[in-house]
């Protein structure tokens, strides 16, 4: 099934009867399926968590007027049906680590892409990222307490902070590699269109 | 929010008796369903607890490329916490942004994840920790080593990075029948500035129970255990150094290792071609 304007209006207007708190709380909603179901293993959670807000909206007409609690809680227990099939079909990633994948650091893409991400950071942002993560063991929570004492912040929003330039690198790390992967898409598509203009002449 | 750090003996911090412990618990799978779903609740309903729980995650994956887990635990977070390829992909960018921090303090080795076959530089540090290797002859082997280091550094300017070219292959069966067409062989020519070919190896089905791989070439040369770099349910990535591949047909097998050890074939052959 797929959401139509009214059917998604409807949902808008059952979670909340303010249209821009109705519009964060499905973001909420959404946001908060998808990390359930990476946390149990399901490989594609974006889908899985379409297709919980697909049912409830269906069953919508028939519970709206019924329903006690908070909508939110409608949808965890959607959600647990949804993991429950995946889990009898099998479509939950094996519950073992494989042996693979095998990855070296310093040697992939990936690499190659967060060295490039590393480098646009602002300076500070960079600094931050580097000094939070230099440590280990007892050396880390007092290089971290020594950080926050620094920038006159607790060591939580320290964590918050190294936190959010992660995201974003993570992010710009992504970026690349998803460019690099249609350039080498492109390329070969090139490749091919020109054997093709070669063989055709 | 009351948060109380507490220090463990091995000197990482832990916050405790709050709901970053529960956090924990939920992403190692310690919990029952009905506090499971109290934590789901708040999982969809207070987006400040969803970046607590991005943060934990976090935190999880780079105590584990650091190697402070262990024993049940560290099994707990490799059976449940990395079962699912988006864990496996921030696990991934974990060891790298931590080897790619550290370098830039002190040259390190690089961290190798889930690599059960001793890596060259692993057989090289192997080597030296044998113990009839005597402190002054090591010592010489080591100048001898960062002379012949340097020299070459200054010469060729340093390691060359790695640049993939990555090819999606389909299985074919076709050498099973005379009746079946030909196999369908990808084609394609191995751009000057490559030096390793990432084939993508499409399973028929996805494995109906735990399984890890093995990819040999059969043709034109027999090569068992090619290095695996990636598997999910839909595929297996295998990658060849791109100077061991030379113009002609390449055949690939692939083959499921179960848990207790025995192999099956996965149906049909994996074909392409090197211009």
């Amino acid at each position: 099934m797929t959401l139509t304007k009214d059917s998604f209006d409807a949902l808008l207007e059952w979670l909340d009867p303010d249209r821009d708190k109705a519009g964060q709380s499905y973001e909420a909603i959404r946001c908060g399926l998808i990390r359930i179901f990476v946390s149990k293993g399901l490989v594609d959670a974006e889908f899985y968590a379409d297709e919980t807000v697909d049912r409830v909206v269906k069953r919508l007409p028939e519970i709206r007027a019924d329903y006690v609690n908070e909508p939110a809680r409608y949808f965890i227990g959607v959600a647990r049906n949804v993991i429950r099939e995946a889990l009898r079909r099998k479509e939950v990633t094996t519950d073992v680590l494989p042996e693979f994948p095998t990855f070296r650091t310093g040697q992939s893409e990936m690499a190659d892409c967060l060295a490039k991400c590393l480098k646009s950071l602002p300076h500070e942002k960079l600094e931050l990222i580097h000094d939070y993560h230099v440590y280990e063991g007892k050396r880390k929570i007092a290089s971290h307490r020594e950080m926050a004492g620094e920038r006159s912040i607790s060591v939580g929003a320290l964590r918050t902070r190294a936190h959010h330039v992660r995201t974003s690198l993570e992010t710009c790390v992504n970026r690349c590699m998803e460019d690099r992967r249609n350039k080498t898409v492109g390329d070969r598509h090139n490749n091919r269109a020109a054997s093709r203009r070669v063989h055709h002449s | 929010m009351i948060v109380i750090i507490i220090e463990r003996l091995r000197g990482e911090s832990i916050i405790a008796e709050d709901h970053t412990t529960e956090l924990k618990r939920y992403l190692l799978g310690q919990m029952g369903e009905p506090e499971e779903e109290r934590l789901e609740m708040r999982l969809v309903s207070d987006p400040g607890f969803v970046e607590e729980f991005d943060m934990m995650v976090d935190e999880i994956t780079a105590a584990y490329v650091a190697g402070q887990f262990a024993g049940a635990e560290k099994e707990q977070v490799e059976r449940y916490f990395l079962r699912s390829p988006e864990r496996r992909t921030k696990l991934e960018f974990m060891a790298e942004l931590l080897h790619q921090v550290g370098a830039a303090r002190e040259e390190q080795p690089p961290i190798v994840l889930h690599d059960k076959r001793p890596s060259f530089s692993d057989r090289i540090r192997a080597f030296w920790a044998r113990p009839y290797f005597a402190p002054g002859f090591a010592t010489v082997a080591i100048a001898v080593i960062l002379v012949g280091g340097a020299l070459w550094f200054s010469r060729s300017g340093g390691p060359t990075p790695t640049r993939s070219f990555a090819v999606t292959l389909s299985a074919s069966n076709a050498e099973r029948s005379t009746t079946d067409p030909a196999p369908k062989i990808e084609s394609f020519k191995l751009p000057p500035d490559v030096n390793e070919l990432h084939l993508e190896l499409l399973l028929p089905s996805p494995p109906t129970q735990p399984v890890s791989y093995r990819a040999d070439f059969v043709s034109p040369v027999r090569i068992q255990g090619l290095t695996i770099v990636g598997q999910d349910s839909r595929a297996v990535v295998i990658a060849v150094p791109a100077a061991e591949l030379k113009s002609d047909r390449y055949v690939v097998q692939l083959f499921m290792i179960f848990a207790d050890g025995h192999e099956e074939r996965v149906p049909g052959n994996y074909y392409f071609r090197v211009e």
